[in-house]
């Protein structure tokens, strides 16, 4: 036989058994292969991201894709809410966080040597994915269209999106927690608002302190904290006037209730006083335990513990004398505020007056009637302009709050990637590795049956030489 | 060879010939290859060799391949568990175990070991535990032989030590080597300390059972995936089993306006928000500062909502209402406070008695005393030291100090109420009290509502159930031709050796066949002398005896030695005939 005739019958074989390889490969890929599927990305490059942050300081981690929420608003866009339930898709739904193949490896090297340096441990346990790739199989409808699918993982990303904006980004009550101000009398309403500015202020001031960058025409959170503490002055001079002229619009039933409240909290001050008198000769009475240090073999060697039980002692004291402290700075404000009422301080502020031989003072004076109800209509003035000047400061507060969100959060930060549809086909990347891996052995022994073949015909030939 | 060199003398000396190899040791035959003839012949059989060469290179590659595909490893791939809570202080734990106080009462800071979050050890293994499996396999589409038991098999946890533990344990593994009976207790003594972290392995391939033959395999996304699941599903078994995720208690719903008197309706409305608050109170300072993404208040900000509410709303009309002895029914009102100053009172004693009663035990308790003896001199050190239990009775007592003085409070208060209310002349409850106390209500309902929403929202928070913190599934088995490729270069190299060896020795047969028919010749050769010598001693034999019998008959008789052979050649003259 010529030499061409076995390249040419061994290429003849090669290509069988690779064609043969292939078919074997395509059956048994058929039977393995998963389900079609839409693929897409997220990836989140706000501040903190890197660190397992969201933008609003806390752990963030992105288990909220597959929330009940999302998932059944995403059906709801999708047009297949009948269809589906939440539970279906979430059960396809795949999020797998991208991790640099740098992290892999430590993670390997970690695992194999168990006692890696630390900062090996601190790359691979404190690393935070920022990209995740999120892919919706299609094996809980079969019928299902790929532009359907596609249509639904688009949808998933959207609502996660937007509640992403919504659960990471700061927000503004827009209601007082206590409802019915008008209801109350004068010092309870101002109490109420100064309550609630005192929050909104705090607030304000944690996120200027968060994101001091941060500007909307010139303006920052702290600006925002700033108009706050002007609204408490103006509160504190209301306070004043109203408490001062003893302005109420039950002026009796205000007074019974500073006197109820001082007579209650002067028992709690009594019987907090007789507790701190016994906590405090128990403190003097204990012992403390001595400690002994011996040195053998030339190092120090401690005898005796402390577990902390005097310190207990002298923490539960200074807990009874803050409590003390804070009845008699009560007990103080209302008896104040009931002398105002009484006249109490009228009377002593004229008393004084007289003896220093001073002019009259105009607030010592006792109201008119007349003029109990002008200044009734000055307060309810100020309090309508107090109202009104909180609600601008929150409405500002709100505006910069839902642009500093749009800040933080917007497609660049939070970027979602087009939804690809794949079907894993014959002309997908594991259909390929499938097939060389089954019909590389067979050419392989189809080769080596050639050469075998080739080797003998050679040898029979020699022979016939 | 040896053999061969001892023979030298006898060897060919042929200038021409430079290599002789001498194949038969036969000290009675000896015989040569020449290596150039056997290249010789290999240049005549490449036809055939060159073919054999390809085939075992490819056998030598391929067979690597082959073998992995048929024995491939089993992927593992492994995760980092860093567990992030909260344990109460070391100095708490003894007591805790004891029960002598509450975790309420403990002090806690970060879990830096593998201690639980109620102080107890953590116990790892509840990763492979039923739920945590079975909860990480629900919704996951697996083949069926990936179940609890076989995922259970094919799981591996590793704990870390410490850095100063390892050490220790390395120097005494060292001591254990050398049979160091010290180092034996030392280390068996050792107390080691865990870091906060283990490591979680899942390795691919499920066998139904030991016995069987059959291995299921997942996809290696599906394996980081299961992995990740498992974790995620032992984070949540921590937090159903460790955090308090107890909802405040709805006190207002149940407070009957209609049928209760005023004074009673705000004394539950009162209680109702004392209750509420303490229970935010109570929470750690991580959970008082967490802001809700719903209304961007923190708890902190519903305490003092509460606290406003309390003074401006509830305090108020309770002022207005018990200074007026505003009631339905004022018997029935001073009889029900007369009782609850009476139990008060009861409580008070019992209280009293206790205080009393410690007190004793505390003036005559003798703590432990100990003695230092000192190795360098005679002399000797002493230092007191309270037990657990003194100091525990000192704490019982600060705790009945707080309570006596509670229940003073609340017996002055009921006094004066009491004094109050029956001095007073009866108001009739009007509407507009009604409708007050029904605002109260509705309000304190609104806020307990708030709160609850709040607590649930904190409760499924990030923040709040993030016990555990795992790194992904990480793990990567080297590509179908990287992991074999050290195989196939050995493969191709003794493929490579054993197809020129073969090539080599079909060189070599025919050398040895010429030097086989040239014995076979050499010994026709020999055989041929010995028998033409044999025909000329018989020619001899028979000239002697004729020449004897002449002789014989001449008289003359010549003696024949059998050992000289008269007249015979040499083996030159042999080999030359």
């Amino acid at each position: 036989m010529k030499k061409t005739h076995w390249f040419r019958n061994t290429l003849i074989v090669l290509i069988c058994c690779g064609l043969v390889g292939t078919i074997l490969a395509a059956v048994l890929f058929s039977g393995e292969a998963g389900s079609p599927y839409a693929a897409s990305s997220i990836q989140f490059s706000f501040e903190g991201a890197a660190d397992g942050k969201a933008p609003n300081g806390y752990a963030f981690d992105v288990s909220g894709l597959t929330s009940d929420e999302v998932l059944n608003e995403a059906l709801e866009t999708a047009g297949l809410a009948g269809a589906y339930t939440a539970e279906q898709v979430r059960g396809s739904l795949n999020v797998t966080g991208v991790y640099p193949e740098k992290i892999a490896e430590q993670m390997t090297k970690y695992v194999s040597l168990l006692s890696a340096d630390a900062g090996t441990q601190a790359a691979v346990s404190d690393y935070h994915a920022t990209q995740y790739s999120v892919t919706l199989y299609n094996d809980f409808d079969k019928s299902i269209s790929s532009g359907k699918l596609t249509e639904l993982l688009g949808a998933i990303m959207t609502a996660y999106r937007a509640r992403f904006t919504k659960v990471y980004g700061p927000s503004l009550t827009k209601t007082d927690p206590i409802a019915n101000l008008p209801d109350y009398d004068y010092a309870q309403q101002l109490e109420a608002i100064s309550e609630s500015v005192k929050q909104q202020s705090r607030y304000a001031e944690e996120l200027a302190e968060m994101a001091p960058d941060f500007l909307l025409s010139g303006k920052g959170f702290g600006d925002i904290a700033v108009q706050y503490e002007s609204l408490e002055s103006d509160i504190n001079r209301l306070d004043a006037t109203i408490t001062l002229n003893a302005v109420s619009k039950d002026r009796e039933r205000l007074q019974k209730r500073y006197e109820t409240e001082i007579r209650t909290q002067q028992y709690q001050l009594d019987s907090l006083n007789e507790e701190l008198k016994l906590i405090e000769a128990q403190v003097d009475a204990y012992d403390k335990d001595g400690i002994v240090y011996v040195s053998a073999n030339g190092s120090l060697q401690k005898v005796g513990s402390d577990d902390g039980t005097y310190d207990k002692l002298v923490k539960k004291r200074k807990e009874v004398t803050d409590k003390i402290a804070e009845i008699n700075a009560k007990i103080a404000l209302y008896q104040s505020r009931l002398d105002d009422m009484t006249g109490v301080a009228a009377k002593a502020a004229k008393a004084a007056q007289a003896t220093e031989g001073a002019e009259d003072l105009a607030a010592a004076e006792e109201l008119t009637a007349r003029e109990k109800k002008q200044l009734q209509e000055t307060v309810d003035k100020k309090l309508e302009a107090l109202i009104a000047k909180k609600n601008e400061i929150e409405a500002d507060f709100s505006v910069m709050l839902e642009a500093y969100t749009a800040r933080e959060i917007n497609e660049k930060t939070v970027f979602v990637d087009k939804v690809k549809y794949k079907a894993p086909g014959l002309l997908s990347g594991a259909f390929a590795v499938k097939a060389i891996k089954t019909a590389g052995p067979l050419c392989a022994v189809g080769f080596m049956v050639c050469m075998v073949l080739l080797i003998i015909s050679r040898r029979k030939e020699e022979k016939a030489r | 060879m040896d053999n061969n060199e001892n023979r030298k003398d006898i060897l060919p000396t042929d200038p021409n010939r430079q290599i002789q190899l001498v194949v038969n040791n036969n000290q009675d035959e000896d015989g040569t290859i020449d290596l150039g003839n056997v290249f010789h012949n290999m240049k005549l059989k490449k036809r055939v060799f060159a073919w054999v060469l390809v085939l075992c290179l490819t056998i030598g590659l391929c067979a690597p391949l082959l073998l992995y595909q048929f024995s491939k490893p089993e992927l593992t791939v492994s995760s980092v568990v860093t567990l992030r809570y909260e344990v109460p202080m070391a100095r708490y734990r003894t007591a805790l175990k004891n029960g002598s106080i509450t975790l309420a009462e403990a002090e806690f800071e970060p879990v830096s070991d593998l201690t639980a979050p109620d102080g107890e050890d953590l116990d790892v293994n509840q990763v492979t535990s039923s739920y945590v499996l079975q909860t990480a396999l629900d919704g996951m589409n697996l083949p069926e032989a990936v179940n609890v038991e076989t995922l259970r098999a094919n799981i591996s946890i590793q704990t870390v030590l410490t850095e100063e533990s390892q050490r220790t344990k390395e120097s005494l593994a060292g001591l254990a080597e050398a049979k160091n009976a010290e180092a034996y207790t030392r280390l068996q003594n050792a107390q080691m300390k865990y870091q906060n972290r283990f490591i979680v392995s899942l390795t691919n391939g499920f066998k139904e059972d030991e016995e069987s033959r059959v291995v299921t395999e997942i996809k290696d996304s599906e394996l980081k995936l299961l992995l990740d699941r498992i974790l995620t599903a032992y984070n949540d078994y921590l937090v159903k089993t460790y955090a308090d995720v107890k909802l405040p208690n709805d006190a207002f719903s149940v407070i009957d306006a209609s049928e209760l008197d005023i004074l009673d309706s705000l004394d539950q409305l009162r209680a109702g928000i004392d209750g509420l608050y303490n229970y935010c109170d109570e929470k750690p300072d991580t959970v008082k500062a967490y802001r809700s993404w719903q209304t961007g208040r923190s708890l902190e900000d519903w305490m003092e909502t509460l606290e406003t509410f309390k003074s401006i709303n509830v305090d108020y009309l309770y002022a207005m209402v018990s200074e007026n002895a505003i009631t339905r029914d004022k018997n029935a009102l001073l009889t029900s406070w007369k009782y609850l100053l009476r139990t008060a009172q009861n409580d008070l004693e019992e209280v009293n008695e206790n205080i009393a009663e410690t007190q004793k035990i505390l003036a005559s308790y003798k703590n432990d005393e100990v003695f230092i003896s000192m190795q360098e001199s005679d002399a000797a050190k002493s230092t007191k030291a309270s037990t657990e239990y003194y100091n525990e009775l000192v704490l019982k007592q600060t705790a009945n100090y707080e309570k006596a003085a509670e229940l003073k409070a609340s017996i002055a208060d009921y006094e004066d109420r009491i004094r109050r209310l029956d001095a007073a002349k009866e108001t009739e409850v009007s509407e507009e009290v009604e409708a007050e106390l029904a605002r109260s209500l509705a309000s304190a309902q609104e806020m307990y509502n708030s709160v609850k929403a709040h607590m649930e929202e904190v409760f499924a928070s990030r923040m709040y159930t993030t016990f555990e913190d795992h790194s992904a599934a990480q793990g990567k088995l080297p590509s179908f031709l990287a992991a074999s490729l050290k195989k196939m270069i050995i493969g191709g190299v003794v493929g490579a050796i054993l197809a020129c060896g073969l090539w080599f020795l079909a060189a070599l047969i025919p050398e040895f066949s010429k030097n086989s028919e040239f014995r076979i010749q050499n010994s026709e050769l020999k055989g041929t002398k010995k028998s033409l010598r044999q025909a000329q001693d018989d020619k001899n034999n028979s000239e002697f005896r004729i020449q004897n019998s002449e002789l014989e008959k001449e008289g003359t008789t010549v003696k024949r030695d059998s050992s000289t052979s008269v007249g015979m050649t040499t083996g030159k003259e042999a080999d030359a005939e």
